[in-house]
């Protein structure tokens, strides 16, 4: 029916109060309506019958009052709980008009006005006084799930699997065994087990999250449309754990609102214990997007400092790069001007000019790397995770500093690990963190002036985590500054920010390791981190 | 400029130091190459030297402390200093040490044959 035809029919019916009445006498359970306060406004023929009470007598009336044999404070947390959810349903015990007390099972549904605030309650009663105690039970279960199904934040849906499970069955028996081969190659029986899925019920949070407009609009439809082709692989996965009789299945992917957005959840499927294949099944949905957009902020800011470090890790090496620079470049302009004069002898010696061009060619290659290896450190780009030899990461991190190494005559001693696994990592940031580290311990030992500078460098893997170790021989770490070493804005230098160690520490703890600082027995100062060698799927 | 004259060439970094000794062969001059200012002390060439060029930064010994030791052991023969250094403080106290030349890499090749043949002259 087009909408404006059911809204006009909708208040044509609404003019019409007789054929409510009629209605609602006509039903087998007892309706009864009241106000927010408790005061009876409608009671049905089925209400007189089961409480004995005439509607003459009630309209007007205090319902708990009068039915009521439960103490006022439950009554209270009761109507505090309805007003707060919207509904409640459960087991009374009321006291009927000859004095008899029976069980009554009763849903109620606040009305709101079109402001939103309650108006009326609906009540629904049925009398289950004669009903075994094991009937009682379920029903009292039944209660709580659907009580906790509504109230819950999380996103609830019952879903009817069982055409799906019929068509697993057809599957199986066709003969086929691998279950996720076939689903890999037959996409289309995914697409066609969702569009079979149907809803049986969602709660008030699913409606919300998934932008419907009422719950109406989603029970008895499929799931759909809120399965985009990006996920349902995950969708595959759930149809998987059914086939193996898994108790349940807990999965990040992206499922779409009505309206098509996209968004990060949490998707949980579990079937009930000794549920064979019967009956709905209970899948969660739990809104991520703010926590992914949250981590994403985060990684983004991370490697925006990590880039600003580098720069000022390349900016106190200026010099250093400028000098390695130079290097090259007075090679190959000395040997420029000495090939010209070979070239214009009276004899030109061919044999000297052919040495110098293999020597120029091989320094112009050495100024080129330098100026790779700057712009790779310079560069700002996100973090990118590879396979890396550790001992090549600190050969090349090493590449910086041999320079700034021999002005500060610091001799530098390694002593790295053999036959190391590799490491899942971010090359430039690994570097980035060695350089940082190996400048610190040089400017440290320069300023306490210390005679012989050394740095040892050493790499090992010890349970399960590849050591990386930088030891100086300065003065050590004075007792009061470890615990604030790795911290933002801590700095013993004159003109330092302070930032270099936290950001050493932000790329070790996105790698998923750790870092520390402790006295050598010699009493110079040694720097350790470590990085696992299984690293989590995660990218840092 | 004598034929004989032999110049030492110290300097750590392999190519520039080729491509020096290179440049002076090229112009008819003897030249020996050592990578470390120890080096040339220990080989007792520096009576046979007429000319000494000399980077400033090496492992251990410095091109300054070469000069400075030279001082002191009254020799007077002259020393060329070339540094690819860009600070100035290390500028000052090169020029300190009283160097025939003190040259910048990557240096000009016909100011720093001109500053051989003034230093032989």
């Amino acid at each position: 029916m087009p909408e404006a035809n059911k809204s006009q029919a909708t208040e044509a019916w609404r003019g019409s109060p007789g054929l409510l009445e009629e209605l609602l006498e006509g039903v087998s359970e007892s309706v009864i309506v009241r106000d927010v306060s408790g005061k009876v406004l409608l009671w049905n023929k089925a209400s007189e019958a089961l409480y004995g009470y005439s509607r003459e007598a009630m309209v007007g009336r205090d319902l708990h009052e009068h039915l009521g044999s439960h103490h006022p404070t439950m009554r209270a947390s009761l109507e505090r709980h309805l007003l707060e959810q919207g509904h409640w349903e459960g087991e009374l015990k009321r006291t009927t008009a000859s004095g008899e007390i029976r069980r009554i099972e009763v849903r109620w549904k606040v009305q709101p006005a079109p402001d939103g605030k309650p108006v009326s309650i609906v009540e629904y009663g049925r009398d289950i006084t004669r009903l075994s105690d094991i009937e009682l039970e379920s029903r009292l279960q039944a209660h709580r799930y659907r009580n906790l199904f509504q109230a819950m934040a999380a996103s609830f849906w019952e879903l009817d699997f069982s055409v799906v499970r019929g068509m697993l069955a057809e599957l199986a028996q066709q003969g086929v065994e691998d279950f996720r081969g076939y689903f890999e190659s037959h996409p289309e029986f995914i697409d066609a087990a969702i569009d079979v899925t149907r809803v049986v019920d969602v709660n008030d949070k699913t409606v919300s999250l998934f932008g419907a407009k009422s719950r109406e609009e989603l029970v008895g439809g499929t799931v759909a449309a809120f399965w985009p082709r990006e996920s349902r692989v995950v969708y595959a996965e759930s149809l998987l754990a059914a086939v193996r009789r898994l108790p349940g299945l807990s999965r990040e992917t992206r499922l779409s609102t009505l309206d098509g957005k996209l968004f990060e959840a949490l998707f949980t499927v579990c079937w009930p214990p000794g549920h064979h294949g019967r009956g709905p099944v209970l899948v969660g949905v739990i809104d991520f997007s703010a926590r992914v957009a949250a981590e994403r902020e985060v990684r983004a800011l991370q490697s925006e400092f990590a880039h600003a470090s580098r720069l000022s890790v390349l900016g106190e090496l200026t010099a250093s790069i400028a000098h390695e620079v130079n290097q090259p470049l007075a090679a190959i302009a000395t040997n420029g001007a000495a090939g010209l004069r070979w070239l214009s002898r009276p004899v030109p010696d061919l044999d000297e000019v052919r040495a110098i061009h293999a020597n120029m060619v091989s320094d112009a290659k050495r100024a080129a790397d330098i100026i790779a290896r700057i712009r790779s450190m310079a560069s700002n780009r996100g973090s990118e995770a590879r396979r890396l030899s550790p001992n090549q990461v600190v050969e090349e991190a090493v590449q910086f500093l041999r320079h700034e190494l021999s002005a500060h005559d610091v001799d530098l001693r390694f002593e790295l690990g053999e036959g190391l696994p590799d490491i899942e990592a971010d090359r430039v940031q690994l570097q980035q963190i060695i350089v940082n580290l190996a400048l610190n311990a040089m400017q440290e030992m320069t300023r306490a002036g210390c005679p012989g500078p050394t740095i040892h460098l050493r790499t090992f893997a010890r349970e399960g985590e590849l050591r990386f170790e930088l030891e100086d021989s300065g003065p050590g770490i004075p007792v009061e500054h470890h615990e604030r070493l790795f911290q933002s804005f801590f700095t013993t230098k004159a003109n330092g920010l302070g930032m270099g160690l936290a950001i050493c520490r932000n790329i070790v703890e996105a790698h998923g390791g750790r870092i520390w600082a402790e006295n050598a027995a010699s009493g110079g100062a040694r720097f350790c981190f470590a990085l696992p060698l299984e690293t989590p799927a995660a990218s840092p | 400029m004598s034929p004989d004259s032999l110049i030492s060439v110290v300097d750590d970094d392999a190519s520039v130091r080729t491509a020096v000794v290179s440049l002076l062969r090229s112009c008819g001059w003897k030249a020996l190459a050592f990578d470390s200012a120890e080096a040339f002390l220990e080989s007792g060439e520096l009576a046979r030297t007429h000319l000494i060029i000399t980077d400033i930064q090496m492992q251990g010994m410095s091109g300054i402390d070469l000069k400075r030791e030279l001082d002191a052991r009254g020799s007077s023969v002259p020393v060329i200093i070339i540094t690819a250094k860009t600070d100035a403080s290390v500028m000052e106290r090169a020029k300190a040490c009283n160097p025939a030349c003190l040259l910048r890499k990557p240096f000009d090749s016909e100011d720093f044959i001109a500053c051989v043949e003034r230093a032989l002259a």
